[in-house]
């Protein structure tokens, strides 16, 4: 217990997320200045980006959600986001990579409590209250290429390194955090998208299809959770103090993973491994005061190891992949605390239990086709077992704590996923509708993802859908959206 | 000279002009077929050939689409030709890349992803980057391998040949008719038919000399149907570099093209 630290007391760990962004910052502008300084001397530097507005619109009454409340013809996210790369080559051998990614109207949740009541901005112009901004160095890396070694190349920095052979939906892919603030925003662009992270990255290139790779993750990785998080679990009846166990920085608590990938005959072939921690937020225990009127909730990531094995390769034309992720929880003891009178006399119960007991393997089957209709019907099929925030938790631990399918962070479910596009004019206008089915213990949901894209042109893209929730509301992780159905609009600009 | 020496020295001619036009006359199909095969990605094609292409793409309204890419390709002697582009302009589709190690060995980068996805012989008959050229028409697959050929027709300067898929080969088009330069044993024109046997695409080619090859200059795929075409014409054409395996790799469909 005394390894636990209240939020409020997390004071030093975001002043150094703040120094870690700054840092971030100047290392962008350093970059910045030093590709700009060279700009006239290297012709390969080459900055793009692209601006992009999104919008939805709820298109049913939730006026008591658990998780959002609005009624219909209510504006969800409206967000402006505006993407910034630049990209060059140094020499033949060294190559750097940066993005900057501004946000106007940044809440993920569309909670909105952050700004003042009147759009006040400070003396110096600053418009916090006006004109919510946020700016996030997403990726930033230098790649050395035949780094000592013939072959050998390191990639240094913040950077995306994508394991796995499914589409989207990869277990294997354990690096890199999923981006779970903006899994909510139902843009598609954001669906399990995953987190840079900064990493030294080795990749030894054995031959043309074989490759070793070594990362060494700096940190632990942690998935962005929405804006309001803590309210939302307050908003499930569980109101008290939100505590999360804290993780020295130190040398032991860094993360690796190990990759060997090889293509046999008409299959890719990779071997992984992954040693960190859980990228969500475990419930640990519950305590309540020896009055019984406060009520403290208390989280940790614990470690994981990840064994992972992924396969894509065709049979009779038809791509087919599969990946398993076989799960080794660092064993962590979960507690309830809680007073109760026996015989008139105030008790404390003071139990322990395991939070995972054993292992557990998260998989995925896949298979995608074209169908010779018209200019062709691409079809995708995936069945998961294991979204990225279920586990396999102790018994106890799941009585005690009500721990089930059907619930986030619960227990692991099953899903079967489809896809379906067609493209019209050259592939200028796309079709696609998306589908996913939940089965949980007899319960099950469907969510429904129509949606078109229009490029009118090179630069310029519209895209225009749909997030329909169906099924069983209550005993279901996707159900409970079922009232939450929205419409969305994007325009983006590339430059 | 008597008669009997007349008749014999003018069969010795006879046989001699039979002897010597045998190598036109008796040329099969099938060995016209191999010979384009050879100059296409065989034996009399460049060892290794670097260019840069421009991709105009239009529409069946007459909108007009630019890109840039470097391409890299290399022989390898009794397998599949192996190739390499890469992707420079315009901004949305830059570092793209496509590598192709066998007919049945593609891989797709999407640098937005960081990815690198492997693509199935049913997906490769949809259209590579919005363009008219399918996967499958941009891989370097030898043609006598899934096709028969039959010799229809030829003049002075072609060959036409009508190609029939081999029964099991998996192959996009269930026949193509094929012009031939006699010249540059190169084609000069694709006539691409769907399963069901109707014209679907049409390719019109231009073939110029690079050092002492033949090679393929200008292409244009017309889609019958839609009414879209795509050119792709080639230039700054380099051969026989000495490319290596390393070039087309995983690890360099990842790079930054330069």
């Amino acid at each position: 217990m005394d390894r636990l630290v209240s939020l409020p007391a997390m004071g030093p760990q975001m002043k150094g997320m703040n120094m870690k962004k700054k840092f971030w910052l100047v290392l962008a502008a350093a970059l910045a200045l030093v590709a700009g300084a060279a700009l006239p001397a290297l012709a390969d530097n080459q900055i793009s980006g692209r601006v992009k507005l999104f919008s939805s619109l709820y298109l049913t009454d939730n006026l008591n959600g658990q998780y959002l409340t609005h009624k219909a013809g209510e504006f969800g996210l409206r967000r402006l986001e505006l993407r910034f790369s630049l990209a060059g080559n140094v020499s033949d051998k060294v190559s750097y990579s940066l993005r900057a990614d501004g946000f106007a109207s940044p809440d993920s949740l569309s909670l909105a409590d952050n700004a003042g009541l009147f759009p006040e901005a400070s003396s110096l112009g600053t418009p916090q209250g006006s004109e919510p901004f946020e700016l996030v160095l997403y990726e930033a890396s230098v790649k050395v290429s035949d780094f000592l070694l013939k072959n050998l190349d390191l990639t240094v920095g913040k950077q995306r390194i994508s394991w796995g052979t499914a589409d989207k939906m990869n277990v294997v892919d354990n690096l890199n955090p999923v981006d779970l603030a903006n899994f909510f925003s139902f843009d598609p662009d954001y669906f399990a998208e995953r987190r840079p992270q900064t990493a030294l990255n080795l990749e030894y290139y054995l031959s043309e299809t074989t490759k070793l790779q070594l990362v060494w993750l700096l940190e632990r990785q942690y998935s962005p959770l929405p804006k309001g998080f803590a309210t939302l679990l307050a908003g499930a009846g569980m109101a008290g103090t939100v505590h999360l166990e804290s993780q020295e920085p130190l040398l032991k608590n860094t993360s690796f993973g190990l990759r060997f990938s090889t293509a046999l005959g008409k299959m890719d072939l990779g071997l992984s491994y992954y040693s960190g921690n859980f990228h969500l937020p475990v419930m640990l225990g519950l305590a309540w005061s020896p009055t019984g009127t406060d009520l403290g909730l208390y989280f940790g990531y614990p470690g994981q190891q990840v064994f992972g094995l992924d396969l894509a390769g065709e049979v009779a034309g038809v791509g087919l992949w599969a990946e398993a992720a076989y799960v080794v929880p660092e064993r962590w003891q979960g507690f309830l605390k809680m007073p109760v009178i026996i015989n008139g006399e105030l008790m404390t119960i003071n139990q322990t239990f395991p939070v995972f007991e054993r292992g557990f393997t998260r998989f995925v089957l896949g298979a995608d086709t074209t169908l010779a209709i018209g200019s062709g019907v691409y079809l995708n099929v995936q069945y998961l077992r294991g979204l990225f925030d279920e586990s396999s938790h102790a018994s106890l631990y799941r009585q005690t704590f009500l721990v089930q399918k059907g619930m986030f962070f619960g227990e692991l479910e099953d899903y079967v996923m489809g896809r379906a596009e067609y493209k019209f004019l050259r592939g200028d206008l796309k079709l696609e509708l998306s589908s996913l089915l939940e089965l949980a213990d007899g319960k099950s949901a469907w969510v429904f993802m129509p949606g078109l894209e229009y490029r009118v042109s090179d630069a310029l893209a519209l895209q225009a859908g749909t997030f329909w929730a169906a099924g069983n509301e209550t005993g279901t992780k996707f159900g409970q959206f079922k009232k939450d159905r929205l419409a969305y609009f994007a325009f983006k600009v590339s430059f | 000279m008597n008669k009997k020496s007349i008749i014999i020295g003018s069969g010795l001619i006879l046989l001699l002009l039979c002897l010597f036009q045998a190598p036109l006359r008796g040329q099969t199909a099938e060995e016209i077929l191999k010979k384009v095969d050879a100059a296409m990605s065989g034996a009399a094609a460049a060892k290794d050939l670097e260019s840069l292409m421009t991709m105009t793409i239009t529409s069946a309204s007459g909108g007009v689409k630019s890109r840039k890419l470097r391409v890299w390709s290399r022989t390898v002697p009794g397998q599949d030709s192996q190739r390499l582009m890469k992707f420079l302009s315009p901004a949305d589709v830059r570092d793209i890349g496509f590598l192709t190690l066998a007919d049945e060995q593609m891989y797709l980068y999407l640098p937005e992803f960081r990815r690198i996805r492997r693509i199935a012989s049913n997906n490769k008959t949809e259209n590579f980057v919005g363009s008219d050229f399918s996967y499958e028409d941009l891989s370097a697959a030898a043609f006598s391998r899934s096709y028969s050929p039959g010799l229809s027709a030829q003049d002075e300067k072609t060959w036409t040949l009508d190609l029939e898929r081999k029964p099991g080969a998996d192959k996009q088009y269930k026949k193509i008719r094929l012009i031939v330069s006699k010249e540059a044993l190169l084609p000069l024109r694709m006539e691409l038919h769907d399963n069901a046997g109707n014209l679907v695409k049409v390719a019109d080619q231009e073939n110029g000399r690079s050092g002492k090859y033949w090679v393929p200059t200008l292409i244009r795929m017309k889609d019958v149907k839609a009414g879209s075409s795509t050119e792709l014409a080639m230039s700054d054409i380099k051969t026989d570099q000495g490319l290596g395996e390393e070039v087309f790799s995983q690890r360099n469909l990842q790079k930054r093209a330069q």
